[in-house]
């Protein structure tokens, strides 16, 4: 097929040669030619008319066959990027996009490792190009129309490659593979998240085992969030499922199924090392005392200081204003008082929390101490964990059913791929005018033909014909 | 001489002056294409931060666009595309990086408008730029793009961690096995570190809650809910155990440690009780200084002028920002003088009340280890070890998976805060082959001047060096030249050669003077090139003494047979007219003819026979 390429270029060096040999003739003969009478010198080619004809037309589907094979086996690559972002310039992920990354050196080396393609990454560079429709324009900086972004890149990778024991079409079909996973890899929606792992409930407490569960079921309702304030009406065709609906659904499974389990964990006491549990919520309390504490003595010490404040210096503007139920709201303007209040206030609700915690704790620690749990209690919990976990991964499978085919829908496959068909027309209009000029050339020569033939005459044979003259002079003598 | 025509010497040296032209423009296309030409890659940005119009980055400081081809850029630039210095230097492509803000006709009028009414520290903040990488050709139309998308690349993750997301917990934890600590000192570390990560990723939570990588698949909330767990269930179960079963490398130590701590809070808040004291003793007295300067200042006429606490006024009201000397620009704090003394008591109150809660702590741990063994057995210690390096390796793990999100969210900034208006676009910076036409037209322009100059030294050199100043035709010399350029290579079948010879110049020159006899060359002269016109195919010189050479390219025997016949004619009714005689001697030998195809060989033979035929005409009259 690197020979297909060439005929064109070949049959346009032959059409230069043809040409420049017109000039030539044209040059040496010009002076015997009549400068009237056109007709009876065109009349001169009657006889070969047939023969240029047939000429002509071999020429003709020769270059025609040759533009549209190789246009067909070497042809360009359209990667149009179809996500919403890309009009900005943008990755799915809002991150910049890098049309330069499409031939990037480690996407050409995953080419060539997939290809098993005897070529270099330079090598391979060299035969690949990138371009858009914007390259041909100039950015007029001061109009705001100019200022684009392009959406669609042009591949072309040069016939060249056939040198190196591949072909062109192959080598933009691996980069695309190559490219698209790369790119989704890197910069699409990702929900590795959904993958969930209960590894580490191998061994947990019964009532950690509740806190992990729920923080995997978190992931899941953290994860829904963004698509469902993208696509609130967005439903799944077969489950009738919503964004909204399955969030709802994992809330209750944190809400009521959780705090079921956890319910039975505390009325039972169950712990998978009593003592240890013990321990731990006796140390976690101490802790949790230290910081109350101090949230005490912050907040303590802050009302101490509003104690101290002395009124005369409270010099402060009353500012009519409206409440948050738009009723007329005497305002005023701030001292070091109100922050002091408001610090006061947030160091209350800390410790309160910490308190709760350390109640919390306590009693959990009191259960565990005083159970008498039997063993089918424990068997009991260790089948509501494993239902849990399969609820968890059930609605896993939901939020990655639903949101990839959010995803497909809306995304439509981040980047759509398509090679350019040859374009008959234009190969069609380029081979017909390289033919005329051809069929031109072929006139012009067969028109000067007699007259090139008379002026040869006129010419010693060259040096053979020197030759020829001096043997005869040497023989006569 | 010949007169000055000029389309006479451009008709001679057409050729050169055409090929010469093509040749140039050939020659300059050449060397403009593969060294003079450059691509240009150029896009557009623009800084879409909050405070981007006023000039400045979301972290405050003032938009700097050097920033974008700084070295350290660019060189990370280069490292990921490959570049070598064989190809690049960092200066080199720094050098050809260019940044220009698009300042436009509106801005200009709002900054006119603006100073014409009174604001003169009005400063016009283009968010707008045109960014531009230049470069040679050699390394292709694809590298200015790859360059500036990388550096620009660069810039975006770059501005996103350094003007808007600047903070990054610390890992502490990840070498920790390694620090010799007790195993008591591993687990708060670590506990602390987990806290601080917490801590961070509770604020970007709350900065960018949405913000999920693509990369790892993490949500900061997803990455916070895991730190949070290892820490309050797996750091804890791991400090119960340390504890309950006061697990120690060396207890002493551990004492020694736990009591220095406590005399070190016990030293702090004595310098903490001595400062609130002071900070009361401030307190006091300037609340009483108010309330003394309060009172309404009456003058000696008993007219009140005000209280002095008018002038207690804060200052800079109407300015939002203060300049530090380092050029630094920083808010300006009006916080009451009384309201900062109060704030210094709670710090210092604070800090008095936490130290005695952690010594409080600090004596539970004395208390639970005073009663362990100097050392703990070896078993006990390698189950909380391994426990210890299992954690690490565990929060170790999952703070690569945070930092590897964290540099995803700074590209993820970058691209929020620097957003792209244009594609990067390459093109070629000169239009080369505009340039090479232009060439071809300026060389085609200096070679008609060059050849009109030429031609009409040459046409001088030729009038004094190669003419016969008596009738005007090439000289001997220029007959030797001409003969000397052909004798090279073979005569054309049509070529030949006539000699004409004037036996009787010398008797007519005796006898009619010289002025006469220079007259009837003239004429000879004249007769000869009307019937000869000289042209590229045809040369007519004297050969001297008489003596008149024709070579023709084209000459038949007829062609010449006619011509020498009219000329013999012409010459007899001239020399009835001007009363001279001139005895003309003619031959020729035509190269198809002679078979003879050599320029001296042929003129040998016109010669011999001239010189024949004036011998049987000499022989004639002497018979007469």
């Amino acid at each position: 097929m690197v020979l297909v390429c060439a005929i064109v270029p070949a049959l346009m060096l032959c059409l230069a040669i043809l040409y420049i040999m017109l000039l030539r003739r044209f040059f040496l003969v010009k002076a015997k030619l009549p400068v009237l009478g056109v007709r009876g010198v065109l009349g001169r080619t009657e006889g070969k008319r047939r023969k240029i004809a047939a000429w002509a037309a071999l020429f003709l589907v020769v270059c025609l066959t040759a533009q549209l094979a190789a246009s067909a086996w070497a042809p360009g690559m359209l990667m149009v990027f179809s996500y919403e972002e890309a009009t900005r310039g943008q990755n799915p992920n809002v991150t910049r996009f890098n049309e330069s990354n499409i031939l990037s050196d480690d996407i050409l080396e995953q080419v060539i490792q997939r290809g098993g393609l005897g070529i270099s990454v330079e090598q391979l560079s060299k035969c690949l190009s990138i371009s858009t429709s914007l390259d041909a324009e100039k950015l007029d900086v001061t109009q705001e129309s100019d200022m684009k972004i392009s959406t669609e890149y042009r591949v072309y990778c040069s016939g060249r490659a056939a040198l190196y024991g591949t072909e062109p079409k192959t080598v933009l079909n691996l980069l695309a593979d190559v490219y698209w996973e790369k790119f989704v890899l890197n910069y699409a929606e990702n929900d590795s998240i959904l993958d969930l792992s209960f590894e580490k409930l191998e061994g947990m407490e019964y009532l950690d085992a509740k806190d992990y569960l729920e923080m995997q079921a978190n992931k899941l309702r953290n994860y829904l969030p963004g698509y469902s304030s993208e696509s609130s009406s967005f439903r799944a065709a077969d489950s009738e499922e919503t964004f909204s609906s399955l969030s709802q659904k994992i809330s209750n499974f944190i809400e009521i199924e959780l705090e079921r389990y956890e319910a039975f964990v505390l009325e039972k006491g169950l712990a998978d090392n009593r003592t240890t549990y013990q321990s731990r919520m006796q140390y976690v309390n101490h802790q949790l005392d230290v910081s109350r504490r101090k949230e005490m003595a912050s907040h303590d010490v802050r009302i101490e200081a509003i104690n101290m404040y002395n009124a005369y210096m409270t010099r402060f503007v009353l500012i009519p204003t409206y409440d948050t139920d738009k009723e007329f709201y005497m305002s005023k303007t701030k001292v070091g008082v109100d922050y002091f209040a408001d610090e006061a206030k947030e160091h209350l609700e800390s410790a309160t929390e910490l308190v709760e915690k350390i109640e919390h704790n306590t009693y959990a620690s009191q259960q565990v101490g005083g159970s008498h749990a039997s063993s089918s209690a424990y068997d009991q919990a260790d089948q509501r964990i494993e239902a849990l976990k399969a609820e968890l991964i059930n609605l896993a499978a939901q939020s990655r059913e639903l949101c990839s085919t959010y995803v497909r829908e809306k995304r439509d496959g981040y980047i759509q791929v398509s090679f350019a068909a040859p374009a008959v027309l234009d190969s069609a209009l380029k081979a017909l005018l390289l033919t005329a000029l051809f069929a031109a050339a072929l006139g012009g020569n067969a028109v000067l033909d007699p007259f090139y033939r008379e002026y040869q005459k006129g010419r010693p044979a060259g040096r053979r014909g020197s030759r020829v003259v001096k043997k005869q002079e040497e023989s006569a003598s | 001489m010949k007169e000055l025509d000029v389309f006479r010497y451009l008709k001679k040296y057409r050729a050169v002056i055409a090929g010469l032209s093509v040749l140039a423009g050939v020659v300059f296309f050449l060397i403009a294409q593969l060294r003079i030409q450059q691509y240009t890659a150029v896009t557009v940005i623009e800084y879409t931060g909050a405070r981007a119009e006023e000039g400045y980055s979301p972290d405050g400081k003032k938009i700097d666009t050097t920033e974008l081809y700084a070295t350290n850029l660019v060189a990370q630039a280069m490292k990921k595309l490959g570049i070598d210095d064989t190809q690049a230097t960092a200066d080199s492509i720094r050098m050809n990086i260019h940044v220009e803000p698009i300042i436009t006709e509106e801005d200009l009028m709002i900054q006119q408008s603006m100073l014409d009414n009174g604001e003169l520290d009005y400063e016009l903040n283009p968010t707008r730029y045109v960014v531009s990488f230049h470069c040679g050709v050699s390394n292709g139309k694809e590298y200015p793009r790859k360059v500036l998308n990388q550096i620009l690349q660069e810039y975006a993750s770059y501005y996103g961690k350094n003007h808007v997301n600047t903070s990054l917990a610390a890992n502490p934890v990840s070498d920790i096995t390694t620090k010799g600590y007790d195993y008591l000192e591993m687990a708060e570390v670590m506990d602390e570190t987990l806290t601080n990560i917490a801590e961070h990723l509770s604020d970007k939570v709350e900065w960018n809650g949405e913000f999920r990588s693509s990369r790892t698949g993490r949500s900061f909330q997803d990455l916070k809910d895991e730190f949070e767990f290892i820490r309050d269930v797996e750091v804890g179960q791991l400090f119960s155990e340390i504890l309950a079963g006061r697990i120690t490398k060396d207890r002493d130590l551990l004492l020694e440690k736990y009591r220095n701590r406590n005399n070190n809070l016990v030293i702090a808040n004595n310098a903490a009780a001595f400062e609130i004291d002071r900070i009361q003793g401030i307190i006091g007295a300037y609340e009483n200084a108010m309330g003394e300067f309060s009172v309404p200042v009456v003058n000696g006429a008993g007219e009140n002028v005000g209280d002095v606490l008018q002038n207690n006024v804060l200052p800079d009201v109407y300015d939002d920002w203060n300049e530090d000397a380092d050029g630094n620009w920083t808010p300006v704090d009006r916080t009451a003088e009384y309201d900062v003394l109060l704030r210094k008591y709670i710090e210092d109150r604070t800090l008095y009340e936490h130290n005695i809660i952690d010594s409080d702590y600090n004596d539970y741990i004395l208390s639970v280890f005073a009663s362990a063994p100097a050392s703990s057995p070896q078993a006990a210690q390698d189950q909380v070890q391994a426990e210890i390096a299992r954690l690490a390796k565990e929060i170790n793990a999952l703070q690569s998976i945070y930092y590897e999100t964290n540099d995803e969210y700074n590209e993820y900034l970058g691209a929020q805060n620097i957003m792209m208006l244009s594609s990067v676009r390459v093109t070629e910076r000169f239009p080369i082959l505009i340039f090479t036409v232009l060439i071809v037209v300026i060389f085609g322009a200096l070679g008609c001047a060059g050849a009109a100059l030429f031609g009409r030294i040459e046409d001088f050199i030729e009038y004094y060096a190669f003419t016969n100043k008596v009738d005007g035709l090439p000289n001997r010399a220029k007959c030797d030249q001409f003969i000397a350029s052909r004798e090279g290579r073979p005569l054309p079948e049509t070529f030949a050669c006539v000699v004409c010879r004037l036996a009787n110049l010398q008797a007519e020159n005796a006898r009619l003077g010289r002025e006469a006899g220079d007259q009837m060359l003239k004429d000879f002269a004249g007769m000869l090139t009307s019937v000869f016109p000289p042209s590229d195919k045809l040369f007519v010189g004297n050969n001297g003494a008489g003596q008149y050479l024709i070579f023709g390219d084209c000459l038949e025997a007829d062609q010449i047979e006619a011509a020498l016949f009219q000329m013999g004619v012409a010459l007899e009714q001239r020399s009835q007219d001007r009363g001279y005689l001139l005895d003309l001697r003619h031959s020729y030998a035509q190269a198809s003819a002679e078979q003879c195809y050599y320029i001296r060989e042929l003129l040998s033979i016109s010669i011999k026979r001239v010189n024949a035929a004036g011998a049987e005409s000499e022989a004639s009259a002497v018979s007469v």
